[in-house]
């Protein structure tokens, strides 16, 4: 079942008569429990796509299908009815929790608002589900986001992302800060959450070769076009773009 | 060096507390009615009887400043947190969701701050008439932009951060997300303006007392005092330098407090 | 426990330039780098790898300048040719640092001043090292940026940090450390901030440049395909020690210590790519 369908997104920034243009006729689909990587350097309009996805800003031009049904811009009345279907993964997970209040806080305006779940011991009880699955204790998400390490936190921001039952978990380099055996570990999370709980991902990185262990399909980026789009495998082993293959040239491995 | 700073903060709450507590039990302590006139006593200099001396009719300074400390600081502090609630407000809202309201607002702003502040708070005051209500409204009437405008560039700098968006893809409504995850985060920075301002409010008030536009006579109040005796400075120099040593005062230890807050808080801010 | 000592190649010249010994350096109260001893030789490359937390940062800190950082050192030597670093007055100090040793960090456009020239940093280095010669210290001065590959050399000389790309800053940063000729070269993350091409371009220059230089240097990192291009032998840091230090190659075919297996196996490798499950 096709989750996410992109069609031609253009995006173009206008600063001081300057056209910047940040994303050109991106077209890509993804079905239920698939992680399609999204790769290439920095300004190459990958995370700006995500924000086009995410309903953070709007594109130009195009159409963004969720579930079927054609994205509006986010306004107050559709929120709520976007975001349970998707939700998304920051890079840095301690910003992305209010740094004043516990992550389980945040986890339960989530379930109150998205999942329609007011009563807290329930809350709680789906906390400590979710927070077991990312191998987390559940104690853990009564702390502040500053009070646990890097990969527990994302841990956490990932058990918030999907404890509401999201349809498109939206990951934008959730692993860049971290370090290289908390990275695996996240990554191999993720591939588990997205086959167990057959969620489509979409996995923006600017590493390939992370990208290339990690999804099933992938689309290589740079100055804003799609160069290349396939499976894994297939571009891994036969690149046809030249860009793709400076990419994985400049791969170095011990 | 945190330990220092903190000391610091915690010394001057301390005594503007005490301020405030004077302010309250102040005119219970007056050894005579500030209101009572003495014809036999009149511009007396200071002595066992009256402490501070007498004004031009025969009124016990002393009982004066303490009866009038309670005019004074409570009228500054309620005006500042009048003002500090409405702009506040305003300034999320504007912050927060921009547009028309936001452009309008702050035209309006701009437009109120344009004008010098003591210049139009006479002006009100004058088109009111004195009384202390009528000065609050008028130093209230441009006061509230300052807080307007801090809570709108702290709720633009919130905005951005990743914690907003993930509010918002929680599907939080935005009011929720105004008081709930903006809020506490710019909250220190706003109350740490608030109460450096809580010193000009005072001298805002003893300046249109002074000019016969706020407190009127006989009503205690120490600007008003200071009116009253400026005439006879040479005469009767206690009755000006009583009172005024009393706004110094009061209006430095609230400085310094709001000094020692912004302190803590760029501190603290350091550390995280 | 004690400290993992390295023992030196014969095949290279046996010039010790640094030793360090049994180095205990932290902040107030707290000791981050706990007992690392290693040598270093002339003409060598020395990684130290691990992952942030292990104190790799505070070893160059303490190497570097000690009271500047506000890093204490609690016991432990260090000895750079003879000469002991922790007892240089602070002339001395000035004097060995960008001469003899000199460093670049993972961010070089921050350790210049934003809106100044290049020109005037670099002739500013030059003069306070006493080496300003109004003829050749141009020319000296462009021989470097070509050694770093920079074309266009005039307009980047006349720009500042702020006009130019992070692999170009940090090429001039490289330019700025490698001028006075240093004996020993000390890398903090020198390519972790720039892209994946950048940094290969960036890892092949250096490389280039201790070939011809000679001299040697110490790259710290957490990237270990980095440490694996660069460098003659590696060692592995972990919580403030050194778990395990070896050469290049032997280190990477077999590892000993279960914390670099599991540094290694968690890097990610291209020819992976078949599903991995969840492991745990």
């Amino acid at each position: 079942m096709t989750v996410l369908e992109v069609k031609n997104i253009t995006r173009t920034y206008r600063k001081n008569g300057i056209v910047i243009p940040a994303l050109k006729d991106i077209s890509f689909s993804l079905e239920k429990g698939e992680i399609l990587g999204i790769v290439g350097e920095s300004g190459c309009g990958k995370s700006t796509l995500l924000k086009q996805i995410a309903g953070v800003e709007t594109p130009d031009a195009g159409e963004i299908y969720l579930n079927g049904a054609k994205l509006k811009p986010v306004c107050r009345k559709n929120r709520k009815e976007r975001y349970r279907q998707m939700q998304m993964v920051f890079q840095n997970a301690a910003e992305s929790f209010n740094p004043r209040r516990r992550m389980a806080a945040s986890m339960r305006e989530n379930l109150k608002f998205l999942s329609g779940i007011s009563d807290k011991k329930e809350q709680m009880r789906i906390i400590g589900f979710y927070m077991d699955k990312v191998g987390l204790k559940e104690e853990l998400a009564l702390r502040h986001p500053g009070e646990v390490s890097g990969g527990q936190c994302q841990r956490a921001a990932i058990a918030r992302a999907v404890m509401t039952n999201p349809d498109l978990l939206l990951c934008d380099e959730i692993t860049s800060a971290l370090d290289v055996i908390v990275q695996d570990r996240i990554a191999k999370l993720i591939r588990g959450l997205a086959k167990e709980l057959d969620i489509a991902v979409v996995f923006v990185s600017h590493d390939i070769a992370l990208v290339g262990s990690l999804c099933d399909r992938m689309i290589v980026m740079l100055d804003g076009e799609c160069v290349e789009q396939g499976e894994t495998g297939q571009i891994l082993a036969a690149p046809q773009c030249n860009y793709t293959k400076l990419l994985l040239d400049s791969v170095l491995e011990p | 060096m945190r330990k220092k700073v903190k000391r610091r903060f915690f010394l001057f709450l301390a005594l503007a507390a005490l301020l405030v507590l004077f302010a309250v039990i102040a005119p219970y302590f007056a050894p005579n009615d500030p209101y009572a006139t003495n014809p036999a006593a009149m511009k007396a200099a200071p002595c066992a009887q009256y402490p501070f001396g007498t004004d031009k009719l025969g009124r016990c300074i002393f009982s004066r400043v303490l009866a009038g400390a309670r005019t004074s600081i409570f009228s500054a502090v309620f005006l500042v947190a009048v003002t500090f609630l409405i702009g506040t407000v305003i300034g999320i809202f504007c912050g927060y969701y921009g547009g028309i309201f936001d452009s309008l607002v702050m035209r309006l702003a701009d437009i109120l701050m344009a004008l010098p502040e003591m210049v139009l708070a006479i002006a009100v005051a004058g088109m009111l008439g004195g009384s202390m209500w009528n000065a609050m409204v008028a130093l209230g009437f441009a006061g509230w932009t300052t807080y307007a405008r801090l809570a709108k560039s702290q709720v633009l700098i919130q905005k951005k951060e990743a914690y907003v968006s993930a509010a918002q893809m929680g599907g939080c409504p935005d009011l929720h997300i105004m008081v709930f995850h903006i809020l506490p985060n710019i909250i220190g920075t706003l109350v740490v303006n608030a109460t450096s301002k809580i010193g000009s409010m005072m001298m805002g008030f003893a300046g249109l007392s002074f000019l016969g536009l706020g407190v009127q006579a006989p009503k205690a109040e120490w600007g008003s005092m200071i009116n009253e005796a400026r005439a006879f400075i040479q005469l009767t120099p206690w009755a000006v330098l009583f009172p005024g040593a009393a706004i110094v005062l009061t209006v430095t230890i609230f400085n310094l407090l709001g000094d020692a807050a912004r302190d803590l808080l760029d501190v603290e801010g350091q550390n995280e | 426990m004690l400290p993992v000592i390295c023992w030196m190649w014969r095949d290279k010249m046996s010039d010790r330039l640094l030793e360090v010994t049994d180095l205990k350096a932290g902040y107030e109260d707290q000791v981050i780098v706990d007992g690392v001893s290693f040598e270093l030789a002339e003409n060598e490359v020395l990684g130290i790898v691990g992952e942030s937390g292990c104190g790799k940062s505070t070893l160059l800190k303490a190497l570097i300048n000690p009271k500047e950082y506000g890093v204490r050192i609690f016991d432990g030597q260090a000895v750079f040719q003879g000469r002991d670093l922790f007892g240089l007055s602070d002339r001395e100090r000035k004097e060995l640092y960008g001469k003899d040793i000199s460093m670049v960090f993972q961010n070089s456009s921050s350790s210049f001043h934003p809106i100044r020239t290049y020109k005037k940093q670099f002739t500013e280095t030059l003069k306070s090292h006493a080496l300003w010669d109004r003829e050749s210290s141009i020319k000296q001065i462009m021989k470097t940026l070509e050694r770093v590959n920079l074309k266009d050399r005039e307009r980047i000389l006349e720009s500042c940090p702020y006009e130019l790309s992070g692999g170009m800053n940090q090429r001039v940063g490289i330019a700025m450390a490698i001028l006075l000729n240093p004996k020993l070269f000390l890398a903090d993350e020198p390519t972790s901030a720039l892209d994946v091409t950048v940094q290969k371009q960036i890892v092949e220059e250096l490389l280039e440049l201790h070939h011809k230089m000679k001299n040697s240097m110490i790259l710290i990192t957490h990237n270990m395909g980095v440490a694996a291009r660069m460098c003659d032998r590696i060692a592995v840091m972990y919580e403030g020690k050194i778990v395990e230090c070896e050469q290049t190659q032997i280190l990477l075919k077999n590892p000993v210590h279960p914390y670099t297996r599991e540094l290694l196996a968690a890097v990610p490798r291209l020819g992976r790519w078949q599903k991995l499950e969840e492991s745990e």
